[in-house]
């Protein structure tokens, strides 16, 4: 996901501006979760 | 060390008074190096004392932890202080306006409270190093770290500062600061003890409970917080393989093959999808720890340790049905769980993989990778929070090296189980503490 993606999601979301200073960390998190999701799997699975 | 304490004091042979003023001139003289205290009270802990040495005075009992101080991790309340939650932002919060009911059930059993621990920002870490309250360095090895998030409650009892203290856990945070300062912890079963006054963080997982130097210790706190259960004549045990038996340092596989044989051999049994169990636990930790804290990360995002705050953004943003697949999933793998406890009352696993990881260095190896410590070292705890079962953290009996522990699972409602295990298992020098040296 880009900066812009980021930034846009949680403004448009949550009302949240992520600062330029935890963009990188709020990434490296983001995946994180991504391969937390994936193994966790869909609703109906 | 607790119980010694209370008996002498209830008999007279001690005043609380006394104890109180020696702990508070020994957490003066030690604390410095390890960084496990973040509010000495002393006046408090003088007044307390006082009041039990005026019950024994009177020739009232004044409770089964008579005299003997303790600490708190520092996201309990404790009234006319701010609870911190180990975050600088919450450092002149309103005070609170009463004791967390675990404090007043501990004061109600005769305990003086002396400190506030340090912990990792509101309970999201595995390390305790705190960027408002310092880290807090393993009795141990004080190059190491003393795990956490309570870390501060584990190296207060591991340095001999206190007997007893209170911390919380949510994926492992009591549990990993015992198996790495080699202490005595208990994880209840969820919601059994009593919540009131603890600063939150995952609701679905949160609980509270006490560090020790023995299993009598353990027993003595968890009863005065309000655990029961009824004895344990026979005990089935078994051993828990597949994902809790993978990436153990030899020694802790040579020691829990010792263990398995002292027992005289062990059936292993296997969770089912352990792997998928901790990865819908760290989901919703994500998504219910980032949802609470949405208020404050859009007013003052920089005001949070970044440690903490680029994880709790994140999962804020988690989407819903990411939580709610976890959510479900939980279910399936409470009752796969909970068909094997219908063969076996505690199952044996290891606690954290490998001793405490150096701060300089703070990562662990897993599946030949280096990943973070602070976010990894409860995977071996993660699962078992996750469907709320009851585990006390064991201490290997390992005099004069680095700590490892073990943990005991119990189904829910059979601490008692536990309890009797850990006592037959430190009767036989297979756990036990062991002072640092």
């Amino acid at each position: 996901m880009s900066d812009a993606a980021i930034i846009e999601m949680a403004r448009a979301l949550l009302d949240l501006d992520v600062p330029p200073d935890c963009l990188s960390g709020v990434r490296i998190n983001l995946a994180l979760l991504a391969e937390h999701a994936r193994l966790v799997g869909d609703l109906d699975e | 060390m607790a119980g010694a304490i209370a008996e002498a004091v209830r008999s007279g042979r001690r005043s609380a008074l006394s104890v109180a003023e020696e702990t508070v001139a020994r957490i003066r003289a030690r604390d410095g190096a390890i960084g496990a205290v973040t509010r000495l009270l002393e006046d408090r802990a003088l007044t307390e004392a006082r009041a039990v040495d005026a019950i024994v005075a009177a020739g009232g009992d004044p409770g089964p932890l008579a005299g003997v101080p303790y600490g708190v991790k520092d996201l309990f309340d404790v009234a006319g202080l701010p609870t911190t939650a180990g975050a600088a932002m919450r450092r002149n919060a309103p005070p609170a306006g009463a004791d967390a009911e675990a404090v007043s059930r501990m004061r109600a059993a005769g305990a003086v409270l002396v400190a506030t621990l340090n912990m990792d920002e509101f309970a999201y870490g595995f390390a305790t190093v705190n960027a408002a309250f310092g880290t807090t360095h393993n009795p141990h090895d004080l190059d190491r770290l003393a795990g956490g998030s309570s870390g501060g409650s584990a190296a207060a009892v591991a340095s001999g500062m206190l007997p007893l203290t209170l911390g919380s856990d949510t994926n492992g945070s009591i549990r990993v600061p015992a198996a790495l300062c080699g202490l005595y912890g208990l994880k209840p079963a969820h919601g059994s003890l009593p919540m009131g006054g603890v600063f939150p963080f995952v609701d679905s997982f949160d609980d509270i409970g006490p560090f020790a130097t023995s299993i009598a210790d353990l027993k003595l706190a968890w009863q005065a917080l309000g655990g029961a259960g009824d004895g344990a004549d026979s005990v089935r045990i078994a051993r828990l393989g597949g994902w809790f038996e993978a990436n153990m340092a030899p020694e802790l596989a040579a020691a829990i093959d010792r263990l398995d044989a002292h027992l005289g051999g062990l059936t292993r049994v296997e969770f089912p999808e352990v792997d998928r169990a901790r990865s819908a636990a760290f989901l919703m930790t994500a998504a219910e720890g980032g949802a609470r804290h949405l208020p404050e990360l859009r007013r003052r995002p920089l005001e949070f340790d970044p440690a903490t705050r680029d994880r709790l953004m994140a999962g804020a943003m988690l989407p819903a049905p990411h939580y709610l697949a976890a959510q479900a999933f939980r279910e399936t793998f409470r009752a796969a769980v909970n068909a094997l406890f219908e063969h076996y009352d505690v199952l044996i696993a290891p606690c954290v993989g490998e001793v405490a990881p150096r701060i300089d260095d703070p990562f662990i190896t897993v599946d030949g990778a280096r990943v973070p410590a602070r976010a990894h070292l409860g995977r071996l705890t993660q699962p078992l929070s996750f469907i709320g079962l009851p585990v006390i953290a064991a201490p290997l009996r390992r005099p004069g090296t680095l700590p490892l522990g073990l943990q005991l699972v119990g189904a829910p409602g059979r601490e008692a189980a536990l309890f009797a295990l850990a006592e037959r298992l430190e009767d036989d020098g297979v756990i036990g503490f062991s002072s640092p040296v």
